[in-house]
């Protein structure tokens, strides 16, 4: 659905993309990861047609996305990273007029409110919303034309945790039904939670890829956590997952029921990408 | 033409449908209003044809230049425009639509105008369309300013001295020749302004040929015109 060959951006002597290879399939959740800076909006915007890059190529649906890009937004739906609604008009109103715009027929706003649970605030003013709802209007009015493409970018940006979570509900039964969703987040839980596949970009390259379980196979430490009961209290032991003399201890602490809980030392999307960039936690918010 | 025409109404019912929350819109198209009705109540030599011209270029430069230079410049700052320019709404259907809520309403607001003038009897023929091409090239003139401006604060800092010229110059020019009147002679107000007083036997304006002051509208129409398509092309709806 999407191919990305060698694709560079400067803005002046900054360079916000430097020659990043990537591919989206058909029905996939695709992840674009990294702290703010890093190129993924640059990425998201040259693949919807906004922006020209400096060098390389990209197709999107079978075609070039700025070369005609007036056709190709008529099959995706763009969710920008900031809500930009009509804030004096109502929700219902808000819809109406990109119902109107992009020429869709009957009872597509009705549907879509339905859709994205919002009946209940369809008359009250974009304005007045609660920033969940908000997302759920932005959202609404993307897919309001039936898109087969979703970009997001930061889909859940500024949203407690109850309302991203509906949101990711959302975005799955969505994809459940046949949408291809790209989103970019410095949230990386969210792309574990979300995506079948991952692109971690930093510094305008993109550093790793892959599902999120073969990243987190590749790069985790193979540890096993195992925690004892010992005669002075509990004690965590680490041990290395594939080690002959680790199997012979567990044996022994299980034979002797002391045994409290034991799992595999996992990496999240967020140590590894720590570990791939050298960055601290904290540095250009990776969370 | 047929989307076209949709995707203009589209932009042209939801400006609608904005400007009726838009308090600090619609306070513009009242205060013209106000204004014809505090000369009747309080002025009672003031000539109905003073107040009528007066009350006419108050509509149409306060909300003809101001209204689409801020709602222009709102979409901007509040990021609406981008999602209309992502929409299948190209960029010349989006300034009509916008274009035509002002035309349409201010046009309104000069109707309500001139019932509250008291003026009767006057040659409409002439008037609406110098009404026409003055409203036209305010409209225009607004455009170019919403576009260039950032912001709804840069946008209204350029606009604000833009229509107290276009307002205050021909007015307080009358019976003057010194360099305010030299300046009133390159606005397309002070033809507006002379032809309806000079159309409702306002005295002190004196002999006027009707036809060349329409020339001069419509050549402000024109050049506003051309300004605003140089602007549109060379900068796009996102300049500023």
């Amino acid at each position: 659905m999407i191919g990305v060959q060698g694709l560079y951006k400067d803005y002046g002597s900054k360079k916000a993309l430097q020659g990043i290879d990537f591919s989206v399939k058909e029905g996939e959740i695709f992840g674009l990861l990294g702290p703010n800076g890093a190129g993924k909006t640059t990425t998201l915007k040259i693949l919807t047609g906004q922006l020209l890059p400096t060098a390389g190529g990209a197709e999107v649906m079978g075609q070039s996305p700025w070369e005609r890009p007036d056709d190709l937004r008529r099959e995706m739906g763009i969710l920008p990273e900031q809500t930009n609604h009509y804030e004096r008009l109502t929700v219902k109103q808000n819809l109406k007029l990109f119902q109107r715009l992009h020429g869709v027929e009957g009872r597509a706003v009705q549907e879509i409110i339905k859709e994205v649970e919002l009946e209940s605030h369809q008359n009250m003013k974009a304005g007045k919303l609660s920033r969940g709802l908000k997302q759920r209007l932005l959202l609404a009015r993307t897919l309001l034309h039936k898109p087969r493409l979703l970009f997001l970018d930061e889909p859940t940006g500024g949203l407690d945790p109850g309302s991203a979570s509906n949101l990711h509900r959302l975005l799955k039964k969505l994809n459940q039904d046949g949408i291809t969703i790209i989103l970019t987040s410095h949230n990386m839980e969210e792309v574990d939670r979300l995506c079948g596949r991952v692109a971690f970009l930093d510094h305008g390259q993109i550093v790793a890829g892959g599902s999120p379980q073969e990243l987190k196979l590749q790069y985790g430490e193979k540890r096993l956590e195992v925690m004892v009961e010992e005669d002075d209290g509990e004690k965590l032991y680490q041990l290395d997952l594939n080690g002959e003399e680790s199997g012979e201890r567990v044996r022994e602490w299980m034979e002797q029921s002391r045994v409290l809980s034991i799992h595999s030392i996992e990496p999240s999307l967020a140590d590894i990408f720590i570990k791939v960039t050298g960055r601290e936690k904290n540095d250009g918010d990776v969370k | 033409m047929t989307g076209m025409l949709s995707r203009t109404g589209a932009i042209f019912f939801k400006e609608m449908q904005d400007l009726k929350s838009n308090l600090g819109v619609l306070i513009m198209y009242i205060i013209p209003l106000v204004i014809v009705l505090l000369y009747r109540g309080f002025l009672d030599d003031m000539p109905a044809g003073f107040t009528l011209g007066f009350g006419l270029l108050f509509m149409f430069t306060l909300v003809g230049v101001y209204g689409p230079a801020i709602n222009v410049a709102e979409e901007k700052e509040k990021n609406t425009l981008e999602v209309l320019i992502l929409s299948p709404a190209r960029p010349l259907e989006i300034i009509m639509g916008k274009g035509l809520m002002v035309l349409i309403t201010t046009a309104v607001g000069g109707v309500l105008v001139y019932l509250l003038s008291g003026v009767g009897g006057l040659e409409l023929g002439l008037i609406i369309p110098a009404a026409f091409l003055l409203l036209g090239a305010c409209i225009f003139l607004g455009m170019v300013v919403g576009i260039l401006a950032p912001n709804q604060t840069v946008a209204g800092t350029i606009v604000t001295p833009v229509y107290m010229v276009m307002l205050l110059f021909p007015l307080i020019s009358m019976g003057q020749d010194n360099i305010i009147a030299t300046i009133s002679r390159a606005l397309p107000t002070r033809y507006f302004f002379q032809m309806v007083l000079s159309l409702t036997g306002f005295p002190e304006v004196g002999e006027i040929n009707i036809f060349t002051h329409l020339l001069f509208l419509l050549g402000s129409f024109l050049i506003t015109l051309l300004l605003l398509i140089f602007v549109f092309r060379t900068r796009g709806l996102r300049a500023g």
